[in-house]
Formats: structure tokens, sequence, C-alpha cells
């Protein structure tokens, strides 16, 4: 029987990308190590809301993760390691990638990569005004401007 | 994937805006509660609290009381400089004054973000500053000025309690009761009294740290009138006495890492040394290590309030002296300033390092409703 570093899937996206990737890979997704253990991964596996963009920069996450893991829980230096990694691995990305990889890494279940994407949000969003936190999450204010004001003044200690 | 619109981000499903959420700090989430309705009663919410308590990143503020009213300080300890910033405003019990008008507090004690206050009028009142949320306690019989009071978390029980040291001075040795109030019950018991020891009014500011509620007592057994370090363990309800390295000590705090810290002069210098904890064991045993010694003109007493930040190796202390004064000490190994805090004269300032938190003060109240 072909171990899970030689056993290959092929990872199909939305808009028709395939990637090979290892079993070990592929079970880094807990939706796809579902799949395999039900044994209906026959052929290639469609991940209909994933696109091919989206899918490589998990895959590489994924594969990171399977190489670099540290070797117990006691390899503080094999965490901070990876650690370091994940920090720069999220740089490259735009708040409008970032968002499509929580959703992403919710569908597939990486709780990883659901966690550090999450973290990267809460990172960028915490020094900014109301305004610019509704923007970005396209939130309505359904407050009257009374209401605003008067809530506003109870936690005006945080706007200081 | 959704379609979206142009230049805003995939509009995210309520779950994963709560997994964000949850994982952005407490006082950003205060301001973020101006967002909409739905986003402030997303905040507000029980089952959110006990997430983001969870996932948060932990805060550490500093608070000021001075003349009766809660201020948030901010300091800088490597430039070094402090400013007060801002108030946090108790609002009176609703069915004592019925007024939405400011309290005068008294005495302040620090748990997991939660201020145990004594009011003026001596009432006592547990507070979420952050939330805004606060219990009123009703007492047993009635409150008394002499009261010495503690809030702690049991962790075995997931909820907070009040214990209250209730001190007899008719006899010698001086007398203390104590009865603790659990916040998930919401009454009071009797767990014990002793004339082993007993805690003065100088040395009344216990702090809390893993489980247990520490003071600086004096000995009224073996060695009379030694200062020794008295703990009471939230879980157990149960009193422990050790004795301290050094008698001189003056006061105790307790630091960001979860360490205490014992002041005291050595001999007749000026030195000041702080000793820090280097191990508390899970029966409650201290052991001591020197983290600071300072040559300093400045003179620590009984009723000095201080903060130590194991970072910049110093200490920030506030004076309580007859002399009104308005005046924080940052003290270094090779440093020594002080920062004029441009306030009222400071009756009786305490500084006190408090973690913001969104959690509920009555934790377990869902299972009895």
């Amino acid at each position: 029987m072909a171990s899970s570093s030689t056993n290959k899937f092929v990872l199909k996206s939305n808009d028709d990308v395939s990637f090979e990737v290892t079993e070990a890979v592929a079970r880094e997704f807990q939706v796809i190590a579902h799949i395999i253990d039900d044994d209906c991964a026959k052929k290639a596996i469609p991940l209909s809301n994933v696109t091919g963009e989206i899918l490589s920069k998990m895959i590489e996450y994924g594969k990171k993760h399977i190489e670099e893991a540290p070797v117990d829980e006691e390899d503080e230096e094999g965490k901070k390691k990876l650690q370091i990694w994940d920090e720069e691995f999220m740089k490259q990305f735009n708040m409008e990638i970032v968002f499509q990889l929580i959703l992403a890494s919710n569908y597939l279940n990486n709780k990883g990569l659901l966690d550090l994407t999450c973290c990267t949000v809460a990172d960028h969003i915490k020094d900014m005004t109301p305004d610019e936190v509704r923007t970005l999450f396209n939130v309505k204010n359904d407050y009257t401007t009374e209401e605003e004001e008067e809530i506003r003044k109870e936690n005006s200690w945080a706007f200081e | 994937m959704m379609k979206k619109k142009r230049g805003t981000v995939e509009e995210l499903p309520e779950e994963l805006v709560v997994e964000i959420l949850s994982r952005v700090p407490t006082v950003s989430l205060a301001r973020f509660k101006s967002i909409s309705k739905k986003w402030n009663g997303l905040i507000k919410d029980r089952r959110f609290t006990k997430k983001h308590s969870a996932n948060a990143p932990r805060q550490s503020l500093v608070i000021l009381l001075k003349n009766f009213r809660v201020y948030l300080v901010t300091l800088d300890l490597n430039a070094p400089s402090a400013k007060v910033t801002s108030q946090l405003s108790l609002k009176g019990d609703p069915f004592y004054c019925g007024s939405e008008e400011q309290v005068d507090i008294n005495e302040v004690f620090h748990c997991d973000g939660l201020l145990l206050c004594t009011t003026t009028d001596y009432r006592l009142v547990v507070w979420n500053p952050s939330s805004g949320e606060s219990v009123w306690i009703k007492p047993m019989s009635s409150y008394r000025k002499t009261d010495v009071y503690a809030l702690g978390y049991d962790k075995e029980s997931s909820g907070y309690k009040i214990l209250r040291l209730n001190r007899f001075f008719h006899d010698f040795p001086f007398r203390t009761e104590f009865e603790v109030y659990d916040l998930t019950s919401n009454s009071w018991k009797g767990v014990g009294e002793t004339n082993d020891w007993f805690i003065p009014l100088y040395l009344s500011r216990g702090v809390f740290l893993k489980g247990s509620v520490y003071w600086l007592a004096l000995s009224q057994s073996v060695s009379f009138g030694d200062r020794i370090l008295t703990s009471f363990d939230f879980s157990t309800e149960t009193f422990r006495s050790q004795s301290l390295p050094y008698k001189s000590v003056t006061a105790l705090s307790v630091g960001r890492e979860e360490q205490l810290f014992l002041p005291n002069y050595l001999d007749r210098s000026d030195d000041l040394h702080v000793w820090m904890t280097s191990k508390i064991e899970s029966s409650g045993i201290v052991s001591w290590t020197k983290f600071l010694t300072a040559n300093t003109n400045f003179r620590a007493s009984e009723w000095t309030s201080f903060l130590a930040d194991e970072d910049s190796k110093s200490v920030v202390c506030c004076n309580a002296s007859k002399v009104p004064n308005h005046i924080l000490h940052i003290v270094g190994e090779n440093r020594y300033l002080q920062v004029d805090l441009h306030g009222a004269k400071l009756t009786c300032p305490l500084l006190l390092s408090y973690v913001p938190t969104l959690a509920q003060i009555q934790q377990g109240k869902e299972l009895l409703e």
C-alpha cells in the first residue's frame, strides 16, 4: 500500500485549475480527508467553492505545514520557525485575498489557516475607526445619529 | 464563490465575522460597538464574550484611582512618559439611587479585568469598565468602614467570588472573620475566622494571582508583629500564611507576567530593592529572587502603590503622602524620573495593572436561568 507521502491526489478548483498533491498535504484539509476516507477520491477532487489562485496558496500553506511540522509539542524552535513563515506568508496578500482565504479555509476546514487568516484581519482592523471597519466589512450603519452618539459616549474611553 | 462588489472585500457570513472579531483586542471592540446595532449585539453576546476570552490577545493597561474616580493611564517606561488619558465612569445603582450619576469610588481591587469597588457610601459593586456591566452586591448584614475586600476567580466552579474580611478591634489579638460571596449563586457565607494574623488598613490592598489573593499581614502568633505573606485560595476557600525573606517590606504588587513583586529597603541606605517571585508552587508556597536594586532619593512607604514592569526593568510608584501630590515616580536600575500628572491632588492614589476583558461578571448564570 502506498504511503501518504507517495500517494497522490488531484485537487481541481472551480475555474478548472488542477493541482497534484501528496495525500499528506490533501489531508491537511479536513473536508478532503473525509472524501479520501470515504473512498470517493478515485479521480480529481472538484472543489466548487475555491478558485485556482486561492487553492494554490492554500496548498503552499499545507505543504509547508507538513514539511516543517514541529517534531512534538515541546519543539519550541520548530513552532517559532513556522510562525515566522506564517507571518511572512500572509504579508503578500491584500484584504480581498485574505477574506477569500478565510472563506476557503472555513469551507475546506483547515483550522490553522482559518486562525492565521482571522488573526491577520483582526490585527489589520484593531486600530481602525468604526467608519473604516464599516467600509471594509460592508456593514450598514443602522444607528440614528442620537443612538450612535450615545453609544460612542458610553465607550468614549476607548476612542482616546 | 459569492459575487463581490468592486472595491470592497467578500462579504463574510456571521460565523466568520465572529471568528475575526473574537481575535480583536477588547479596547478596539469597545469602539466597534458603534459600527452597527447588529455588531453591538454580537459583541455583547455571552457566547461571543466566551469565545473572545479564549481567542483575543491579552492587553495590559494601567489604571489609576484618584479623587474617587478611575482613569486610564498611558505609560511608556522606555521613553519614559506617563499621561492620564481618559476616565472610566461607573454609573450608580439604579435600584438604590435611581440616578445615572457617577459614583464616588473609595477602593478598587482588580481581578482578570473586573474591578471590585467600594464606594464612599459603603456599598460594594463588581464592575467591568470595558463592557460597562456592573453588579451591585447586597451585604449579608451591613458593610463596615473597616472592611477589607478582594475579588477572585475560582477555576473549579468557573465563577467569581468576593472575599470580605470583617475585622474586630475590641479584643487583643485582633480577630478577623471571613465571608465569601459567590457571584454565581448570589449568596454570602461565613468561611471562618482567625487571630493568628491581622491586616492593618495600610496593608489592606491585596493582589490577585493564579486563583489566590495575597496580602502582607502582621503576624499575631509566633513572631508577633512580623510581616508575613497571607493568601486565600478561592477554590478551596482556605488561608495560608508564610514568612517573608525580609521584614521591612512595604507593599505588594502583581506584574504582567503573573508574578508578585515586593519592594523593601535593606539597612538604612536609600537603595530600593524589589523582589520578584521566582516560583509559586501549587500549594501556594512562594520563593523570591532579586528583580531590581535602585539608588534613589525616592522613599516608598506603606501607602505607596507600585507597578513593576519586566520589560523595562523598572517600577512605577505613586505615593500617598500627607502632602498632596500628583507625581508618578519611575524607578529603574540607573534612572529615576518624576512625571507630573497635572491632576487635582491625589487623595488616595492607587495604580493598578488592568487587563481589559469582555467577560460577563456572572459567568455561570446561564446555567441557572
